[in-house]
C-alpha cells in the first residue's frame, strides 16, 4: 500500500531572472514499512522534495498524495491537521522546543493532538525506556548531547503513531558512534512497529542501513534501488 | 498547563528583554497612576481651600448675586442661619457680606473688597484668617465693631499701619454713597496680589449696619463633612428654603467656576498625557516583542512543521503577551501603592519650593496629599494589559506570514 506518492513533482524557485528547479518532475511512490532513503550531493533537491512530500513547502507542479489524499489542493490549517496526525519530521538540527524538557517536547504532539492527558504517561515512557530516554526525561534540549536530543526527536516524531517518519540529514550533526546507534534505534522500529522512514541523506551509513536507496541528482531521480532483504 | 507552562518559560528566554519591558510597563502604569492621585489630591485640595477660603462646599444667596455680584442682592441672615442650625452632614456655615468700596486713608485710596464675617467662625476654617497669615496686629475678636483686618500691599499702598484709621465709601442699600470709619487691628499676607493689595475683613454686623440692614448677608457658606454627599445636601437645602424667594442654594462648582474649569482643564490635560503614554508604551512594546518574537521566526516554522496551526500559534504569544502585560499591570499596581501610600500619608510638600499657590484668586496649599483613585487605577492597569496584548498583533502576523519551509530556513 502506498503512503506517499508523487507525479510530475515540481518545484521551482525563482532568483531574479534565474529559476531554480530545485525539484524537476519526480514522480516516486513510497510503501507501507519502508526504511527508504533520498540521497545525493548537497543541492541535489532532497530536502525540497522531503518538504514537499511532508506539506511544508507547495509543488510548482505536479502533485503529492499522502495516504490517498491529495495535499495540493489543501489549505495551510488542512495542511497543518495533515503533519500533525499523519507526518513525524526529524531535522538535522532536532529544532526541539529550548524551553521544554525531553518528556515535554514529546508531549506536545499528543497535547495538540487532543490526546487525554491520563494517557500520555503510558505513551511517553514506555518509548523512552526503548529510546533509552527514561533518566533524561526531565532534561531540557541545552542539557542534552546532540545524540540524546536526536532521540527526543524520534520520540516526538513518532510518538503520534503517523503514516510515515520524513528525516533530514537526522545524522548531519551526530558523531559516527551517536548516529550508528540512532540509525539502529529507527531501523529496529522500522522491523518491530513497522513505521516507515523516508530519509535525506548523503551519509554512507544511512544509505548503507536503508533498504531502498532514491539518488537524486539536479532535481530529478537518478536511481531507485531496492535491496534485497 | 502546558501552554501556560510553555508561555511562561518563553517569557523568560531573555530574562533582560523580559525585565526591561516590565520595567517599562509596570513603571510607566505607576508613573500615571500615582500622578492621577496625586493629581485628584491637588484638586481636592483645591477644592477644599477654595470652599475654606470661599463659597463653601454650598452656599446661600440671592438667586441673582453669584452672576450679578451686587451689593443690593442681600437676604435675610438670622432666618437662614436657625434653618441651617444643627443640621445633619453641615460641619460649619459662615455668613458674609461682599461690599465693592473705595478705602481711603490720609495719605492715598484704592479700590477694595470689604469682607463682613464673624471673626471667630472663619478662623476655624478659613485658611486666609490664621495667625500664621498675621504680620502685624492680630486677627480682630467676633464683637470688635471697628477693627479692619487688611492685606499688606494695600496697607503699603494707603501707607498706613496697625491702629491707624481707615474710612471705606461704599453705594448702600437704598442707593445712598455711605462711609465708615475703622482702625487698622492687623495685617495679613497670604502671597495672593488680588487678597493682599484689595481685602478688607470686618465685623460683619457693623458693616450690615453700615449697609442699612443689620441683618443683611449676601452669602452662607456651608461646609459639609462629607463633600460625597454634595448632591443630596443640595437637593435638600433646596427643599429646605424652596419658599424663600430671596435665598438660592449652589453648589462650589457654580460660585467657585474658575476652580471647577481650572481641574476640569487640568484633567483632561492629564487624559491627555494617559494617551500619550498608551501611545509610547505600545511603540516600545511592539518594538520589544517584535524583537523577541522575530527571532524566534524558526522556531515558529518549526512548531507549525510539527502540527501547531497559526491560530494556535498565534493564541500562544498573546498569552505570552497577556502575562506580560498581567505582571507588568500587577507590578505597576504595587508601585502605584507603595509610592501613594506614601503621599497619602505624609504628602508632598511643595511649598518650601512654591509657597502657596494662587488659583482664581483662591489661596492653595501646596503640600499635597494625594488621594486613592481605586476606579482610575485598576481602569489604567487593565488598559495597560490590553494595550500590551494589542501590540502583540503586528509581530504575530509578522511572524506567521512565511511558510513553515521558508520560517525554519530562517537563522
Amino acid at each position: 500500500m502506498s503512503i506517499v506518492s508523487t507525479t510530475d513533482l515540481k518545484r521551482v524557485y525563482e532568483s531574479g531572472a534565474t529559476e531554480v528547479k530545485a525539484v524537476n518532475g519526480v514522480s516516486l511512490s513510497i510503501e507501507a514499512g519502508e526504511f527508504a532513503v533520498l540521497a545525493g550531493p548537497s543541492g541535489s533537491g532532497k530536502t525540497t522534495l522531503l518538504n514537499l512530500i511532508g506539506g511544508l513547502d507547495r509543488p510548482t507542479n505536479g502533485s503529492v498524495h499522502l495516504d490517498g489524499e491529495l495535499l495540493n489542493d489543501k489549505s495551510d490549517d488542512e495542511l497543518t491537521r495533515a503533519r500533525l496526525f499523519k507526518i513525524g519530521f526529524i531535522f538535522q538540527a532536532y529544532n526541539l522546543v529550548p524551553v521544554l524538557s525531553a518528556y515535554e517536547n514529546v508531549q506536545f504532539i499528543l497535547q495538540i493532538q487532543g490526546v487525554p492527558d491520563s494517557e500520555h504517561a503510558g505513551r511517553i515512557m514506555p518509548l523512552f525506556e526503548e529510546l533509552g530516554l527514561s533518566d533524561l526525561a526531565h532534561r531540557r534540549p541545552g542539557e542534552l548531547s546532540g545524540g540524546q536530543q536526536q532521540r527526543v526527536a524520534v520520540a516526538r516524531a513518532i510518538i503520534g503513531r503517523p503514516s510515515i517518519i520524513l528525516a533530514d540529514e537526522p545524522t548531519a550533526n551526530l558523531d559516527s558512534e551517536s548516529a550508528v546507534t540512532l540509525l539502529n534505534l529507527m531501523h529496529r522500529l522500522n522491523l518491530e512497529q513497522k513505521v516507515t522512514f523516508l530519509f535525506s541523506s548523503h551519509d554512507s551509513k544511512v544509505i548503507n542501513i536503508a533498504q531502498r536507496v532514491i539518488s537524486m541528482r539536479d532535481g530529478k531521480i537518478s536511481d531507485d534501488v531496492k535491496k534485497q532483504q | 498547563m502546558l501552554w501556560l507552562k510553555l508561555a511562561w518559560r518563553n517569557l523568560w528566554r531573555n530574562r533582560t528583554r523580559t525585565l526591561v519591558l516590565l520595567a517599562v510597563i509596570s513603571g510607566s502604569l505607576a508613573f500615571v497612576a500615582w500622578m492621577q492621585n496625586v493629581a485628584c489630591g491637588s484638586y481636592e485640595k483645591m477644592i477644599e481651600d477654595a470652599a475654606r477660603m470661599g463659597s463653601g462646599h454650598l452656599s446661600l444667596h440671592h438667586p441673582n448675586y453669584p452672576q450679578e455680584r451686587l451689593n443690593e442682592l442681600v437676604f435675610s441672615g438670622e432666618p437662614a442661619m436657625s434653618l441651617l442650625k444643627n443640621r445633619e452632614g453641615i460641619v460649619r456655615v459662615l455668613p458674609r457680606l461682599y461690599i465693592s468700596a473705595l478705602a481711603r486713608s490720609s495719605r492715598d485710596n484704592r479700590a477694595v473688597m470689604i469682607l463682613g464675617v464673624d471673626f471667630e467662625r472663619e478662623r476655624a476654617s478659613n485658611p486666609l484668617l490664621q495667625d500664621t497669615k498675621t504680620i502685624s496686629g492680630q486677627i480682630p475678636a467676633s464683637d470688635t465693631q471697628n477693627l479692619a483686618y487688611i492685606g499688606k500691599r494695600l496697607a503699603e499702598n494707603l501707607r498706613i499701619d496697625v491702629g491707624k484709621k481707615l474710612v471705606v465709601m461704599f453705594q448702600d442699600l437704598s442707593g445712598e454713597i455711605n462711609s465708615k470709619l475703622y482702625r487698622v487691628g492687623g495685617i495679613f499676607k497670604s502671597g495672593v496680589t488680588q487678597l493682599d493689595s484689595a481685602t478688607i475683613f470686618v465685623n460683619r454686623h457693623s458693616l450690615a449696619t453700615a449697609l442699612g440692614n443689620s441683618d443683611a448677608l449676601h452669602e452662607i457658606a456651608i461646609l459639609l463633612a462629607d463633600r460625597d454627599k454634595l448632591p443630596e445636601q443640595l437637593a435638600q437645602l433646596a427643599k429646605v428654603f424652596a419658599g424663600h424667594k430671596d435665598i438660592a442654594v449652589f453648589s462650589w462648582e457654580v460660585t467657585s467656576k474658575q476652580i471647577a474649569d481650572a481641574i476640569k482643564m487640568d484633567s483632561a490635560q492629564f487624559k491627555f498625557m494617559i494617551f500619550l503614554l498608551y501611545v509610547l508604551v505600545t511603540i516600545g512594546t511592539v518594538n520589544l516583542l517584535l524583537m523577541s518574537i522575530l527571532e524566534r521566526t524558526r522556531e515558529f516554522g518549526l512548531l507549525r512543521a510539527i502540527g501547531l496551526d497559526r491560530r494556535r500559534i498565534g493564541r500562544l504569544i498573546f498569552f505570552e503577551a497577556a502575562l506580560l502585560g498581567i505582571i507588568g499591570a500587577l507590578a505597576g499596581l504595587l508601585f502605584t501603592i507603595l509610592l501613594s501610600l506614601y503621599s497619602w500619608h505624609y504628602g508632598l510638600d511643595f511649598s518650601s519650593m512654591f509657597g502657596e499657590a494662587e488659583v482664581a484668586g483662591m489661596l492653595v496649599s501646596m503640600k499635597i496629599n494625594s488621594t486613592w483613585e481605586w476606579g482610575w487605577m485598576l481602569g489604567l492597569a487593565a488598559g495597560m494589559v490590553v494595550v500590551v496584548i494589542l501590540a502583540a498583533i503586528y509581530p504575530v502576523k509578522k511572524a506567521l506570514r512565511a511558510a513553515p519551509a521558508e520560517a525554519m530556513r530562517h537563522h
